[in-house]
């Protein structure tokens, strides 16, 4: 029996605090970690959890899924890498270098989600903070659109709210205020005073009223308004849902962000969910100027038409390359249908319905647990995983470099 | 007794549960995953005008196809507000028409909704099947 | 948040009334006390089970919820719903040394944690810790009621044994 810390890659939270203890290179027991933490290590101990690695259905050996990936990736016209925000730099890295190579595109599900509010932060227009300077200095923290209860388990337990370095001398309560605004009632709003109740799609119109843009009136942003003017240093914890009524936008959380900065601190961090979205996105604004939907057919491009989302939709891509992600359960099927008869080749380290849908499948090990590597967290950290016992199968780099020495 | 309505409108709010996360992570698309995604809450109003009780069936209509989850009333929801996990299910309504919203409408449905005697849809009937050559 | 303070009565009017002992209790009122600490179950008393007792059964069921006991504890825990999110564990942490003494508030000696989570559940891993687990310390019930998915509840501590008399 031996024990090891682990870096849990179950959500975006990157808890560093795991011990596991195996016997026989089996877990038989994980501390700390939270229900999804733990069924994510188990995941990978679980051979019905693991793709099988095929083409088209028919089992093979690794060697033969890599020149069939090889050959379609070769033949095709318009090749496209889409995935990565749980993969580690050093693969992002060498997917991007493939994606050159290849002169297609590449993109991650940044652009449906964080894309433009990471684009907007790296490009300074909102300021960031670190999860430890939340612990220690902030007084106000606001989550908008975002459940973490539901979504990152232990992020009030670890790393904001009942994380804080510093309680009142009656027990418990830490010296901050938790705030959230949402659309319906979830486990977050039960434990926030005040939790703020706004219509579905009606964000933008709250923030422009903070900011006096809108002529009208909206309830809750006086309210809300107040609450920012008075504290000292305001965390803006953006969640999906905020993303989503924005359509993506960040313009109106900076212009609110400009409007507070002469009275209070506040800044931003995404509630990413993937383990190092951050990463890809930093990476890619470094070599190409934009977080996602990069193309390399003729120089550099980037913008719209090389989106994953708008490429599947205009049927234009005709070899996609799914690496560590499932856009199949995470997209409309009406889109993922129009993929048609294009080829899928996909490498993950679990099961899931991208794994199903794809021509060339190759099991890759899973970040965190069979191999270490660096991730960027949510607040831009930098984060070394361990590794827990090293599996059966390659790690994306090794997959990744041999189709970039053999492409 | 009122007269039963066939149909009616709601706007559906998705939201990630850790529970549909935690059975696709233990055991795949399976059972369990089901039984946690394919649930829809609506309000006890509604559900009077439905003249549907918790767990019965319902069949889910939107621009981008249909589902059959079961439904369950929920006091925090007002009458024409319904709400139901992300998953499959959901996605199976969403649909992407940029020219309208510049992201695929995941996490805000219309749809309609109406009792019927189908069973659950299953899940393999969710997921994507290409021609595999 | 727990569930509301339950009393034997209101679950003494639910239970058959006739003392069969069937369940091991000697009267339908000692096993009401026995459901309340959760150290039995509903299923345990037999004619509950008849369809004659269905909607009893069914109300019992709700207002006790899903929770079991966890051994050597005051803590029931209901493990489908426990995400492990550790919300529990760290309030404990917070309030576990801080007690009030003669109407004051006074620090306690430092004890290791009563809670902790494995395998993504909570598990009550120092019982002797507890602040009721001490005899004269305040009874503290804060972990079950910052449990954002009202998985935890705490109960008394065990009805002296009616099961001799
Ligand atoms: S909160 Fe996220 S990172 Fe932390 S243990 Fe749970 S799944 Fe893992
Ligand atoms: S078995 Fe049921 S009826 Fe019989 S004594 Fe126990 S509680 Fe009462
Ligand atoms: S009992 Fe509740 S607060 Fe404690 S870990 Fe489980 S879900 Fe979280
Ligand atoms: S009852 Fe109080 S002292 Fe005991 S475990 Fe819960 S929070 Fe800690």
């Amino acid at each position: 029996m031996r024990s090891r810390s682990l870096v849990c890659t179950g959500c975006g939270c990157l808890c560093d605090d795991i011990q596991v203890q195996t016997n026989d290179s089996r877990p038989i027991l994980i501390e700390n970690a939270c229900a999804k933490g733990a069924a994510h290590i188990q995941a990978s101990f679980n051979p019905e959890r693991r793709p099988h690695c095929t083409i088209g259905g028919r089992q093979c050996g690794p060697g033969e899924a890599v020149a069939e990936a090889r050959r379609l990736l070769g033949n095709s016209r318009n090749p496209l890498i889409f995935g990565l925000d749980s993969s580690t730099l050093s693969a992002q890295s060498l997917a991007i270098a493939l994606a050159r190579k290849l002169g297609g595109s590449i993109d991650s599900a940044a652009s449906f989600s964080y894309g433009p509010l990471l684009a907007a932060m790296l490009g300074g227009d909102l300021p960031a903070c670190s999860l430890a300077e939340v612990k220690d200095r902030a007084d106000l923290l606001l989550y908008w659109g975002a459940d973490p209860p539901n979504t990152h388990p232990r992020h009030l337990s670890l790393h904001s709210y009942y994380a804080y370095s510093e309680y009142n001398p009656a027990g418990w309560y830490p010296r901050v205020t938790l705030v959230c605004v949402e659309v319906r009632r979830t486990e977050l709003s039960s434990m926030s005073k005040p939790a703020i109740r706004i219509k579905p799609g009606e964000d933008r119109a709250v923030i422009e009223a903070i900011t006096g843009e809108a002529q009208s009136q909206v309830g809750a942003a006086q309210g809300l308004a107040e609450l920012i003017r008075k504290s000292h240093f305001c965390v803006l914890f953006c969640g999906l849902g905020l993303m989503h009524s924005l359509g993506g936008d960040p313009g109106p959380l900076v212009r609110m962000a400009r409007l507070f900065a002469g009275s209070t601190r506040m800044a931003v961090i995404p509630m990413i969910s993937e383990v190092n979205m951050m990463g890809f996105c930093r990476l890619l604004h470094q070599t190409a100027g934009q977080v996602s939907s990069v193309g390399f057919k003729d120089g550099t491009a980037a913008g719209r038409e090389h989106s994953f989302l708008e490429q599947v939709r205009r049927r234009s891509a005709d070899c996609v390359l799914i690496v560590g992600s499932d856009p199949f359960a995470a997209l409309p099927q009406s889109v993922m249908e129009n993929l048609g008869d294009a080829k899928i080749v996909c490498l993950s380290p679990l099961a899931t319905a991208s794994t199903m849908a794809a021509d060339v499948v190759i099991p890759t090990a899973l970040p965190g647990v069979e191999c270490g590597g660096s991730v960027l967290r949510m607040d831009g950290v930098e984060v070394a995983l361990a590794e827990l016992e090293k599996g059966a199968y390659p790690t994306e780099e090794a997959v990744l470099s041999r189709l970039l020495e053999i492409l | 007794m009122e007269q039963a309505v066939h149909a009616i409108d709601v706007n559906l709010v998705t939201c990630e549960s850790i529970y549909v996360s935690l059975a696709a992570l233990r055991e795949g698309l399976g059972q369990a995953y089901r039984d946690r995604a394919a649930v829809v809450h609506l309000s006890p109003a509604d559900m009077k005008r439905l003249q549907i009780r918790d767990g019965d069936r319902v069949e889910l209509t939107a621009a981008s196809g249909s589902v059959v989850v079961a439904a369950e009333a929920d006091g925090d929801l007002e009458e024409g507000a319904g709400r139901m996990p992300l998953s499959l299910y959901s996605n199976r309504l969403a649909e992407y028409r940029p020219s309208r919203w510049p992201l695929p409408a995941l996490r805000l449905i219309q749809s309609t909704v109406s009792p019927t005697g189908k069973g659950v849809t299953p899940v393999e009937d969710l997921l994507v099947r290409r021609t595999v050559a | 948040m727990p569930r509301k303070d339950l009393q034997p009565l209101q679950i003494y009017r639910l239970l058959p009334r006739t003392n069969c002992k069937l369940c091991g209790c000697p009267t339908c009122y000692a096993f009401a006390f026995n459901l309340i600490s959760r150290s039995r179950r509903v299923e345990d008393c037999p004619e509950l089970l008849k369809d004659e007792f269905g909607e009893s059964f069914r109300a019992l069921k709700k207002m006790l919820g899903e929770g079991e006991r966890i051994a050597g504890s005051d803590h029931v825990l209901d493990r489908s719903r426990c995400t492990g999110c550790g919300d529990c564990v760290a309030v404990c942490i917070r309030a576990l040394t801080t007690i009030t003494k003669n109407g004051r508030l006074a620090q306690r000696a430092a004890v290791p944690p009563p809670l902790k989570v494995m395998d993504g559940r909570l598990q009550v891993v120092e019982w002797s810790s507890c602040k009721r687990a001490v005899p004269g310390l305040d009874i503290c019930n804060l972990c079950a009621e910052k449990c954002p998915f009202s998985a935890l509840d705490l109960v008394k501590p065990e009805e002296p044994d009616q099961e001799d008399s």
